[in-house]
């Protein structure tokens, strides 16, 4: 063996043999004729020193390997203590040991004993009616290489495992740090929100016009604040896929007129035309109203807020029939988006450039990119379309509910 | 005169809804922590209890369980109020059987909303009541 170690390194072919080092292989086989020919065959071999361990039975074969290691096991299929594909389920090693590469030797040309080794964890198998000098030591090879490869996938794998586990715990981190920002903040708010309109609603004495009007702005700044800590925490979540839709079988209808209901005050305040139409009959869609609710009303709030006093807005729904989808869109007669800001306007904080315009200032936050993760948990799409000066169009599909019987959640 | 037990450790939100209340014509008692609020709720019988959920002591629905097993207040309405974005908080509240769920910040509508429902019908537990603040 040491010769063998002190000629290695200068064995011009030493580079394909597996590590070039010494190989050791585990025989385990009751006739000591075979484990003999073993030995012979891989002591012969000029590229690679095989150091061979015989043993005769399942039992001693599992002693060796508890006491070392071993690059690659040769196994006869039929042993006196039990089957060579048991082995392999029988072995009980340490978690850092791996279970060496193994081939399975069979009597004859026998493919449902290869099979079934190979299905019970065996790297190979072998017939020892055609075995030589040649095909055991590649077939020994192959496998060490098999293992050491399936060895770098595992590591890879588990490596994998532990970022992944490590990422999901960060996020979950980041979600409960946002969480507590944002209780941190709005308790205090709360307070001071509740100290303005006590104060506006008169009960601290009496209050003038002018003086309710100034009061008014800082609750609509109070509950701007506690809104975009609402989108920031939802956003979190929903990055850490922490939120699902509650769908049940619904209609459009009642979504439509509880957002349009919710906006009239905003809408009567700019003197806005709102226009709903909606085609009929509507088919069932799978929703979850209140997520869609959500969605309709930022479109809305949007559009109420970037268009000028006196202008109009249009809520349309219909059914595209051929694309099994009911789209919603919201269009306003407001300031527009450039189009080169049309892309963007959905991804997290994107602000359009401030090129003096009034709609640029405000910034869009997460309002929309909130309205776009929850289209796509309905496995619909969102876009907008839209000319600077002269209006936007926002559109949402909703895939219709292929029937009634394909869901099990109760009817809304 | 009705009574409004305040159960809330923001000395400010207390301040600020204990004026609120008053001027609604309510009586107010509060306290500023779990154990306190168990205490207050057995002296002062109150009509309606109004719950934060992050407390020192004991978080609100610990208190809500204990309040539920005491004889004198089993059957006092519970509204809780919470500036906390925890998903689940409604939904525990509800099974509590709570009669409403704020959110942090509410308007005094709302607040005299989920008070009087509270205290003239409070079996109608619904999504209506437990609709959270906007």
């Amino acid at each position: 063996m040491q010769t063998a170690l002190l000629h290695e390194p200068v064995s011009p072919e030493a580079e394909s043999t597996p590590c070039g080092d010494v190989v050791r292989v585990l025989v385990v086989d009751d006739d000591p004729a075979y484990q003999h020919l073993c030995k012979r065959y891989l002591s012969r071999h000029a590229k690679t020193t095989y150091e061979v361990v015989a043993v005769a039975n399942g039992a001693a074969a599992h002693e060796q390997c508890k006491a070392s290691e071993f690059d690659c096991i040769l196994i006869d299929y039929v042993l006196p203590d039990l089957m060579g594909t048991q082995f392999i389920d029988g072995l009980e090693l340490d978690e850092s040991k791996e279970i060496p590469p193994t081939i399975v030797m069979t009597a004859g040309s026998g493919e449902i004993a290869a099979t079934e080794a190979v299905r019970a964890g065996a790297t190979d198998f072998l017939s020892k009616s055609v075995v030589s000098a040649e095909s055991l030591a590649r077939a020994i090879d192959n496998a060490v290489e098999k293992g050491r490869l399936k060895q770098a996938v595992n590591k890879h794998g588990r490596e994998l495992q532990v970022a992944n586990r490590k990422l999901q715990s960060k996020n979950d981190e980041i979600q409960r740090f946002y969480q507590s920002v944002s209780h941190e903040v709005k308790t205090p708010l709360a307070a001071a929100r509740e100290f303005v309109a006590l104060v506006y609603d008169g009960v601290a004495g009496p209050v003038t016009e002018e003086q309710k009007e100034i009061l008014n702005h800082a609750l609509e700044s109070c509950d701007q604040i506690s809104s975009h800590f609402n989108d920031l925490v939802e956003m979190t979540r929903l990055d850490a896929a922490k939120i699902t839709m509650k769908k049940k079988l619904g209609s459009l209808e009642n979504v439509v007129t509880r957002c349009v209901a919710s906006m009239s005050s905003a809408v009567q305040a700019k003197d806005l035309k709102l226009i709903t139409e909606i085609e009929t009959p509507l088919p069932m869609l799978h929703i979850d109203s209140n997520r869609v609710i959500q969605v309709l009303s930022n479109l809305l709030g949007n559009a109420v807020k970037y268009t000028d006093p006196g202008g109009q807005i249009t809520v349309d729904i219909s059914h595209r029939a051929a694309e099994h989808v009911v789209q919603i869109s919201v269009e306003d007669s407001g300031c527009g988006i450039p189009e080169k800001d049309l892309p963007q306007i959905f991804e997290r904080l994107y602000q359009v450039e401030n090129t003096g315009d009034e709609f640029m200032g405000a910034g869009l936050g997460l309002g929309l990119t909130i309205a776009r993760e929850i289209v796509v948990l309905h496995g619909g799409e969102i876009w907008a379309t839209s000319k600077q000066g002269d209006g936007s169009t926002f559109a949402f599909t909703l895939p219709v509910a292929e029937s009634i019987f394909d869901v099990s959640e109760c009817y809304e | 005169m009705k009574t409004v037990l305040l159960v809330e450790d923001d000395k400010k939100i207390t301040l600020a809804i204990g004026i609120r209340l008053k001027s609604m014509g309510y009586e107010v008692a509060s306290a500023a922590d779990a154990v306190s609020a168990i205490a207050q709720a057995r002296k002062c019988k109150p009509d309606v209890i109004l719950l934060d959920i992050n407390l020192p002591g004991g978080d609100g629905f610990i208190v809500a369980e204990r309040l539920q097993a005491l004889m004198q207040t089993s059957a006092t309405p519970i509204i809780f109020i919470t500036a906390s974005k925890q998903s689940g908080l409604k939904e525990r509240a509800r099974d509590l059987g709570a009669v409403a769920f704020l959110e942090k910040p509410f308007d005094a509508t709302q607040l005299a909303d989920a008070i009087e429902m509270s205290l003239y019908s409070p079996n109608i537990i619904g999504d209506e009541a437990m609709q959270t603040a906007r």
